[in-house]
């Protein structure tokens, strides 16, 4: 379905034809020393206006969207010494991983918006901070809007009359056509990545797009093969410069996209853009923007199958998000029923609320981590199995109040060009970050859940049911990284009892977990920034760092299940590497335990499959009833993954054969050639279903 | 309900091509056939047994369970999944008549149950089980009793006995399923003896011609067996045109088996 156009615009991003235009070398240090006794908002701005004066306009004839990076690399972020003095030796935390509010930039402009801050200015005494802080919020948007001068100028030099007048108009003024709205929504993401912004999502692109897209064909602006090659452009164009975006690793850039689900009201969501976009996703094959969808039971057969086929691809998204428990969950959890309705998420699967602002992406406690803790001291000092759950909650507790100490190394810096948007900050002069809106909440991943699982599964099993492995036998094997106890590790390692074999034993230990998890994380009231603790399923790089990385903190060493120290531990929700699951119903089966109104952080379900799964529209068909399944089980996040081993490890020898080939890896997607060695291993190393 | 047990050697949650929409396939072990093509020598023999591997730990092939529990197994994990259905399939699941029987009995009401059969079964055996489930496989072989003999261990008699019943004495819907076999199944003589039988059928819906599978001799050696097919199962075999068969007849492509 790609046009030449847009076959020859992928190649030329694929091709990294847009970095000629880039230059190194810049000396940021002025910018360093200028902002030094500014406010916080006042610095930004500044920073952002110096940054974008370094930025050489380059109009690309024959394009519709119209931005390319010219400073080629990360920009740092700059702080004043307010801040500094305020973190004190805290690290200090970026604002981020988060959407801003598209739907205002687009529907107001930023002149409107600027109009509006200025009437708030005017409740304030000059002097006071929040007079300081709007006023520094209306310097940024008045240094983008002169940058946007001078890239219609540009135009106009250029002799591209329509660009000149797309540039004049937006982000200025509110978008009228589908083209103004790409063209403001993506100019936008561009100035907070050079504001210093890291893992900026897109939001629920299909609602605030929609408007504009039934308006241009409606009225003959577009047609539907033009509306689709723009959209097709605009994801294309988000590709362009994410190897200058920060992240752990190329592609953990942020750039997620939500679709489908419900309105605030709480009626369908679902529009002709749901489908649409994830079938120009599935056309041009790129790792942004990388999709998300929310589900529940009413979903259409149609959006189900443009989901499956976009999963046949091998990007590693959609990832689906179960509205049926999601939203429920997050209103146990605090959030107001409109603003949980309206979820979408972070860089990677951490639900985003609208009016308030989570950090959804702290740190992990990594369960096998509290299990070994807990285990061994059973097995020390002989406690019958009914202390599991005690012991369990004590490790816990004893792992975040260890982890806790590191937190309150972080200093969160405010964000004033992304309160700017949100009605709550500027209704209040106050920074969304830390202070305005209803919510300021900590997420905290729970990773490594299955591997403790199934050690408690396997310690339950072996020593207190069959009692065919006595206490001090298993603990003198975990102590010694089972060296000498071979015969017994081979045991542990193939025995039944593990999460995704239909095990009840092992299932009701993740359930347990997960419980242990979410009342431990409770007990802290206050999380310094007046919010809780929000517990999650996910791991984000945690199961690399905790398995092969000492300095990281809550090293693993041996487990009852058999894992030898060193083995990996599963990205998310999964059954152990090395574990042969009964299927993908006995897997969903194990996930659906969890009480998910209690873990509302988020963190998929990740399950590879053979491509042989997605090979005809039956098999794709048969895929949808998975999907539909995976609703059905309350289950809530969920990714999938099309993986060849073989081809995995010949990418490795020959990594220039295999440039296009895209992995998920964690909440993302990246070119498995781009990746760190030991994420390639982690991959390569996970079970493989093939239908 | 007495609940009587029986050996299955595996389960496949989620097999796409083992009937309409997701299946869940259960492998009954032991077949009364012993083909010479056959991927799953596993299946065989009706006893437990242990599998050897070269690279890799011995495995244990064959589980017993109580018809109760696998039929709760069954409903566990179907109750979630739309359109879905449980395919008895093995070795040969009727081989098992009173276990099948009392699996099938206790799935919920509404589930989809598929039996992938060879036929050779006693033909009081074949029409309870045929007629308890929604769709048979019928998986037929060679057609007369010499070259059924020297192919599949075991005279075709009964087995065309049992296809004329299912047609006639049941309303169960039902298929067959060919295996097809370069000088073994795709002779013009196998195509005028299976003209004839199928002008003798009423209710057949359709005959999917299946390709040999490339890897069936996969498993023999853990099985410390020898595979020996007789016939060439690389070539492609392809379907004569003029085929006089009513029904729909297609060779399905070899990832859709």
């Amino acid at each position: 379905m790609m046009s030449d156009r847009i076959k020859e615009l992928r190649q030329k991003c694929r091709s990294g034809a847009y970095h000629k235009y880039r230059k190194t070398g810049f000396d940021f240090s002025e910018i360093r020393s200028a902002v030094e006794d500014m406010d916080a908002a006042a610095a930004e701005a500044f920073a952002l206006k110096s940054i974008l004066d370094m930025e050489t306009p380059v109009i690309i004839s024959g394009e519709r969207l119209q931005f390319t990076r010219t400073i080629g690399e990360v920009i740092p972020v700059f702080f004043p010494k307010k801040i500094m003095e305020s973190a004190g030796k805290k690290k200090i935390w970026i604002m981020g991983n988060s959407n801003p509010d598209y739907r205002t930039i687009i529907f107001q402009g930023l002149e409107k918006r600027v109009s509006l801050i200025e009437n708030e200015l005017e409740k304030y005494s000059v002097g006071s901070e929040q007079h300081k802080y709007l006023s520094g919020m209306i310097q940024s948007c008045q240094a983008i809007l002169s940058f946007a001068d001078r890239y219609a100028d540009a135009a106009r030099e250029a002799g591209e009359t329509e660009l000149a007048e797309l540039l004049d108009k937006v982000p200025r003024h509110p978008a009228e056509t589908l083209q103004e709205a790409l063209q403001s929504v993506y100019f936008m993401s561009a100035m907070y990545r050079l504001a210093g912004y890291a893992h900026i999502g897109f939001g629920r692109a299909d609602q605030y797009l929609i408007d504009f897209y039934r308006r241009d064909i409606a009225d003959g602006r577009e047609s539907e093969e033009s509306a689709r090659e723009l959209l097709a452009e605009f994801f294309l164009i988000l590709c362009r410069d994410y190897d200058i975006f920060s992240g752990v690793q190329t592609g953990d850039n942020g750039q997620s996209m939500m679709l489908g689900g419900c309105k605030r009201d709480g009626s369908s969501a679902e529009n002709e853009l749901t489908t649409l976009l994830m079938d120009i996703s599935a056309d041009l094959k790129m790792i942004d923007p990388k999709i998300n969808l929310r589900l529940d039971r009413n979903t259409s057969e149609k959006c189900l199958m443009s989901a499956a086929r976009l999963s046949g691809c091998g990007l590693g998204f959609p990832q689906y998000n179960n509205d049926e428990v999601i939203i429920p969950g997050l209103v146990n959890f605090g959030y107001r029923l409109e603003d949980a309705r309206d979820y979408t998420v972070a860089a990677c699967w951490e639900f985003v609320v609208k009016n308030g602002n989570d950090l959804p992406n702290i740190d992990a406690i990594n369960f096998a981590y509290v299990a070994v803790l807990a285990i061994r001291k059973m097995l020390r000092e002989k406690l019958p199995f009914e202390r599991i759950a005690d012991e369990l909650k004590n490790a816990m507790r004893s792992t975040l109040d260890e982890r806790r100490k590191k937190w309150d190394e972080f200093y969160i810096a405010p964000g004033p060009l992304f309160s700017a948007f949100e009605d709550v900050a500027v209704q209040c002069g106050k920074d969304i970050a830390t202070e305005a809106g209803y919510h300021h909440h900590i997420g905290v991943h729970g990773c490594g859940s299955s591997t403790a699982a199934d050690s408690i599964a396997a310690v339950k099993h072996f020593v207190y049911d069959e009692k065919s492995i006595s206490a001090e036998e298993m603990l003198s094997a975990l102590e010694n990284n089972f060296v000498g106890s071979e015969e017994l590790q081979k045991k542990l390692k193939e025995c039944d009892c593990k999460v995704g074999c239909s095990d009840k034993d092992a299932d009701d230990a993740l359930k347990m977990l997960f419980d242990i998890f979410a009342e431990v994380l409770g007990e802290v009231k206050d999380n310094g920034y007046g919010g809780k603790l929000r517990p999650g399923s996910g791991s984000a790089m945690y199961y690399v760092w905790f398995t092969q990385r000492k300095d990281r903190g809550q090293y693993l060493e041996a487990t009852a299940d058999g894992r030898a120290e060193g083995g990996y531990i599963s990205s998310s929700l999964a059954p152990a590497p090395g574990v042969k699951p009964a299927g993908m119903l006995s897997v969903l089966k194990s996930y659906s335990k969890i009480d998910y109104n209690k873990i509302c952080n988020g963190g998929p379900i990740t399950m590879e499959f053979d491509p042989v799964c997605f090979a005809s529209e039956l098999a794709v068909a048969k895929m949808t009833s998975l999907i539909r399944g995976f609703v059905n089980s309350g289950c809530q996040q969920l990714q999938w993954n099309i993986l060849d081993p073989d081809v995995l490890r010949h990418a490795q020898k020959y990594p220039e054969q295999h440039r296009d080939l895209v992995v998920r890896v964690w909440g993302w997607s990246g070119f498995f050639v781009e990746l760190d060695k030991v994420f390639q291993d982690q991959i390569i190393g996970r079970h493989s279903f093939n239908g | 309900m007495a609940d009587v047990s029986g050996t299955i050697f595996d389960i496949a949650e989620c097999s796409l091509h083992d009937g309409p929409g997701v299946r869940m396939t259960v492998f009954l072990k032991g077949c009364p056939l012993r083909c010479r093509w056959c991927h799953s020598p596993e299946g065989q023999t009706n006893a437990v047994e242990t599998l050897h591997f070269p690279d890799l730990p011995d495995r244990v092939c064959g589980k017993i369970l109580s018809a109760g529990e696998l039929a709760e197994h069954i409903n566990s994990l179907l109750a979630f999944v739309p359109g879905s259905g449980v395919t008895f399939s093995g070795g040969e699941p009727m081989m098992q008549p009173e276990f099948l029987s009392s699996v099938l009995d206790r799935l919920e009401p509404g589930t989809h149950s598929l039996i992938d059969t060879c036929g050779f079964v006693p033909a009081d055996v074949f029409l309870m089980l045929a007629k308890k489930v929604s769709c048979i496989f019928f998986g037929l072989k060679l057609l007369d009793d010499e070259n059924s003999v020297r192919w599949s261990g075991q005279p075709s008699g009964r087995v065309i006995e049992n296809l004329l019943l299912l047609d006639s004495e049941t309303t169960t819907p039902y298929r067959l399923r060919i295996p097809l076999l370069h000088t073994v199944t795709d002779t013009p003589d196998y195509f005028s003896k299976l003209e004839k039988l199928c002008s003798r059928l009423k209710r057949m819906e359709c005959i999917d011609f299946l390709p040999s599978n490339l890897d069936a001799g996969a498993k023999y050696p853990s099985c410390s067996r020898i595979f020996a097919p007789g016939f060439d199962t690389a070539y492609d075999c392809v379907l004569p045109e003029n085929l006089k068969i009513k029904a729909p007849c297609r060779l399905l492509r070899r990832n859709e088996v």
